[in-house]
């Protein structure tokens, strides 16, 4: 029962968390592409959802290998936090 | 589950691929076969004639829209090219309601062709699964992102790579499969993580629409942005004719492009004076979906200004979606691909059935899944096979002027399916899969066969004329046949277990 309870929280993170997390790579992005004036806003949308893909292979393989789920939703929480600053303190600049 | 990163990617590895499999089965499958798209359609409307070599076919075509399309908002013509032999015209309002002419090598020869769904309906099916509307490219762009896991685990549990590629037991049905999976895995990782990534790609904003939404607005908004199109024309009332003469128009495309390069004019509004001419080049010669396009006047024949070139963000995604859809390739590249994708169905189907052998070597007494997986086995491995010979056996047995005919043709492919999904769960597994398995042997055979009697013109005529896409068309489908006969008589002989086959099945069901 316990292995099937940990099976489900680590699916849920990779599959739920993992389009969370990517999700918020692809707002939170866009604003440091256009602050690094690598390109224009449109075209930085552009390419943070196509790099969130990768985003979202990461965390499917790390919930996977993460020791214990409580390990895992720690940096699924930290990385949120991390990608929610990133775009607030991209807005306030 | 125990922290070691081996075993959770091989536990990843068994699950990821045993969720999805059958759907990626299904969708590597149709989506092979779609390589050979325009091939496939000339062997199913063999009332095509060779008109590659026509002289004077864009005049010829515009005489004809010239006569029949009349005051229409818009006009297409689809050259032929050394892939097809569909040569056709199209005029109308808007993308919807349009008429399309079939034109054949003699002056004003019109071909009626039989509707069929063509070699489009598995380029269509590996991505909407007939359920367009009901979520079906959602579903195949999951089965990608699972694919991509399932290769990437499939590295950690079968690492030993060249032990397993070198190691072929053919003795045992488990062993002998375990090795083809490790052996071909290796052989296609390559290909299958390009084509399940390109494959994402293709609707990356559809999968992904969230930062588009929140920044620029819908996807088709952002493609604007990205890559602009020419300005809207307002319809008018016909106030000017359009050219009648294509010559000067297209010496103008042969100096900027060579010969033989187009593959579609459209006329945009030709009746009126800001008309326009929209040229595709063929998609030979660029790693892009998007070929290039020059535009003229549609009055005049005056060159006018083109499109603006895509943002480099956008054209990326368009040499995504090109890779995919490989229309760059030659030939030879082309049979690479497609076998290819042949054998990583086979590592998909090989995959479900190692899950299964395996457990049942190891097992007493049955569990709910093992059957439920024995039966999808079998329903997707031999019955998605036989459900696409029935689609081709009804291409040559429905009455050719059958109304909705192509659609028929879809329905004759999804019964046959659920059939054999039925035939799949009533009969003992080893007989549902040699029975599937012969059936599609037979029909690969009756098909050439009804080919023949149905007119034993076509055949003499595909040697004198090398019509290639229809002899190699008849020549696979019979190898095809042999491999699959092969295939059942071996499995008849093959204990599909290493326990005493005896009795099992009926004690379990």
């Amino acid at each position: 029962m316990k292995h099937k309870l940990d099976v489900l929280f680590r699916l849920i993170a990779a599959i739920l968390g993992g389009y969370l997390v990517s999700i918020g790579f692809s707002i939170a992005f866009v604003p440091v592409l256009v602050w690094l004036n690598l390109c224009s806003q449109a075209e930085a949308v552009m390419v943070a959802t196509m790099l969130s893909y990768i985003v979202y292979f990461t965390v499917i393989i790390v919930s996977f290998c993460r020791r214990s789920p409580w390990l895992l939703w720690r940096d699924m929480s930290l990385s949120l936090c991390l990608l929610a600053a990133t775009y607030w303190g991209m807005g306030a600049l | 589950m125990k922290p070691d990163f081996r075993k959770n990617m091989v536990w990843l590895h068994t699950y990821s691929g045993l969720v999805m499999g059958w759907l990626l089965f299904t969708i590597f499958l149709t989506g092979t076969l779609a390589y050979f798209n325009p091939e496939i359609t000339q062997w199913m409307k063999p009332e095509l004639q060779k008109v590659s070599n026509t002289a004077n076919m864009l005049d010829r075509s515009l005489d004809e829209l010239h006569a029949r399309g009349e005051g229409a908002s818009g006009w297409s013509i689809y050259l032929p090219n050394n892939r097809t032999e569909h040569w056709y015209i199209q005029w109308g309002e808007g993308r919807r309601n349009r008429t399309t002419l079939s034109l054949g090598p003699e002056v004003k020869q019109v071909i009626e062709p039989r509707e069929s769904a063509g070699g489009n309906f598995f380029r269509v099916f590996h991505y909407t699964l007939q359920l367009r509307g009901y979520g079906g490219r959602y579903y195949s762009g999951i089965a990608a992102m699972f694919m991509l896991v399932a290769v990437f685990s499939g590295i950690f549990t079968h690492r030993r790579f060249f032990r397993d590629f070198f190691t072929l037991r053919i003795s045992k049905l488990q062993k002998a499969l375990t090795d083809f999976h490790g052996l071909i895995g290796i052989v296609t990782m390559p290909f299958c993580i390009m084509i399940c990534a390109t494959g994402i790609m293709v609707y990356v904003i559809m999968y992904m629409p969230f930062s588009s939404e929140h920044y620029v607005g819908t996807e088709r908004q952002l493609s604007s942005v990205l890559s602009p199109g020419l300005d809207k024309l307002t319809p008018k009332a016909p106030n000017s004719s359009p050219i009648a003469d294509f010559s000067e128009v297209e010496k103008k495309i042969e100096m900027a492009w060579g010969e033989k390069q187009i593959r579609r004019v459209t006329f945009e509004q030709p009746f009126t004076e800001a008309g326009r001419i929209i040229v595709d080049r063929i998609k030979d010669s660029t790693l892009s979906r998007q070929s290039d396009r020059l535009v003229f006047s549609a009055h005049t024949g005056e060159p006018l200004k083109g499109y603006l070139p895509a943002s480099t963000a956008a054209e990326v995604r368009r040499v995504f979606f090109g890779l995919h859809e490989a229309h760059f390739a030659d030939t030879r590249l082309r049979w690479v691909l497609f076998l290819l994708g042949l054998l990583s169905s086979a590592l998909i189907a090989s995959g479900l059935t190692i899950w299964l052998v395996k457990r049942l070597n190891k097992v007493r007494k049955r569990h709910l899944s093992h059957f439920l997986v024995e039966r999808l086995n079998i329903a997707v491995i031999a019955g998605l096979p036989l459900a696409i010979m029935a689609f081709f056996l009804s291409n040559r047995l429905l009455p050719v002027m059958l109304e909705n005919r192509a659609e028929i043709e879809v329905q004759v492919f999804l019964w046959t399916w659920l059939l054999c999904f039925l035939h799949g769960f009533l009969r003992p597994a080893r007989n549902a899969w040699v029975e599937q398995l012969w059936a599609t042997a037979l029909c690969c055979f009756l098909l050439p066969m009804i080919d023949l009697m149905q007119d034993s013109q076509r055949l003499l005529e595909a040697f004198n004329q090398l019509n290639l896409p229809y002899l190699i068309f008849t020549a696979s489908i019979l190898i095809v046949g042999a491999c699959f006969m092969k295939t059942a008589v071996w499995l008849t002989g093959k204990p599909m277990t290493n326990k005493p086959y005896k009795g099992s099945d009926k004690s379990s069901c």
